[in-house]
């Protein structure tokens, strides 16, 4: 299949009341073994780069380079490291995608739960970065689902 | 409708460890219940019959689980979200276990 539909979801900020709208993808990351396993990542055009858990990287047996890179990730103070992701899309055709990452954090050990929210590593993926293979397009159609859909279609 | 701040779990859960974490069968509370509630009117009622179950179960595990940082894999039940597995170390293990096909049946909830 080359066409994707994904609801957008919806929550409350219980806090404030306020909303957040939000679209989260399923790929299928090939393991250190050659293996796909489902992570699930948000899709953000705000994160300039896809990030990743160092730490998750790891433990998928994906390579993470030993030393971190000279510099800080600036949203979060984590530690860099520069990776690659191999993923199919889940509900899609059994194409293989490449991107860039930055693993974040220490690969060998989970973040704290004492860490706050804003410093969690994410898993957040950068679409521009691929829409020399995909079009990602957000729509909300009478009879479609509440929130509108964001649509990932084979170019 | 004026929204009222919400007191809701994450905040007294913050801190703790994937396993000290809500596991299994959790009740939407009251609050998201009268908060579903007020948004069925908000939506033509087969649109939001399609996605009544899904949101449900998604607004109860964000209230007890929002901004903790901690991924959660749930099933989606009409009774409440059921919590499969809590963290990172769990989640990745339950999903080493289980086949694609029965994981396809699995919500995820990243925690932020």
């Amino acid at each position: 299949m080359s066409r994707l539909a994904i609801p957008i979801s919806r929550q409350i900020l219980w806090a404030t009341g306020d909303v957040k709208l939000w679209a989260d993808i399923v790929l299928l990351v090939r393991d250190g073994s050659g293996r796909y396993i489902d992570q699930v990542f948000r899709v953000d055009s705000g994160t300039e780069i896809t990030t990743f858990p160092a730490y998750e990287a790891q433990q998928l047996g994906l390579v993470v380079p030993v030393r971190p890179a000279p510099v800080q990730h600036e949203p979060t103070g984590l530690e860099v490291r520069s990776g690659m992701l191999r993923f199919r899309i889940d509900g899609m055709d059994q194409t293989e995608y490449v991107v860039a990452c930055l693993l974040l954090g220490d690969p060998n050990a989970p973040p704290s739960p004492h860490a706050s929210a804003g410093t969690v590593p994410r898993k957040l993926l950068q679409p521009l970065a691929l829409l020399e293979k995909l079009r990602f397009t957000m729509e909300k159609v009478p009879a479609g689902p509440p929130y509108g859909e964001l649509v990932v279609e084979k170019n | 409708m004026p929204f009222s701040p919400i007191k809701h779990a994450a905040p007294s859960l913050q801190g703790k460890s994937p396993e000290e974490l809500p596991h299994g069968l959790i009740a939407p509370p009251a609050e998201v219940r009268a908060l579903l509630e007020r948004e069925r009117t908000q939506h033509p009622a087969e649109v939001f019959a399609k996605a009544e179950l899904g949101v449900l179960n998604l607004w109860t595990i964000s209230y007890y689980f929002d901004g903790l940082g901690q991924e959660v894999l749930y099933r989606e039940t009409p009774q409440g979200p059921e919590v499969l597995a809590v963290g990172s170390d769990e989640v990745l293990a339950l999903r080493q276990q289980i086949g694609l096909d029965e994981r396809r049946d699995l919500k995820t909830y990243l925690g932020y």
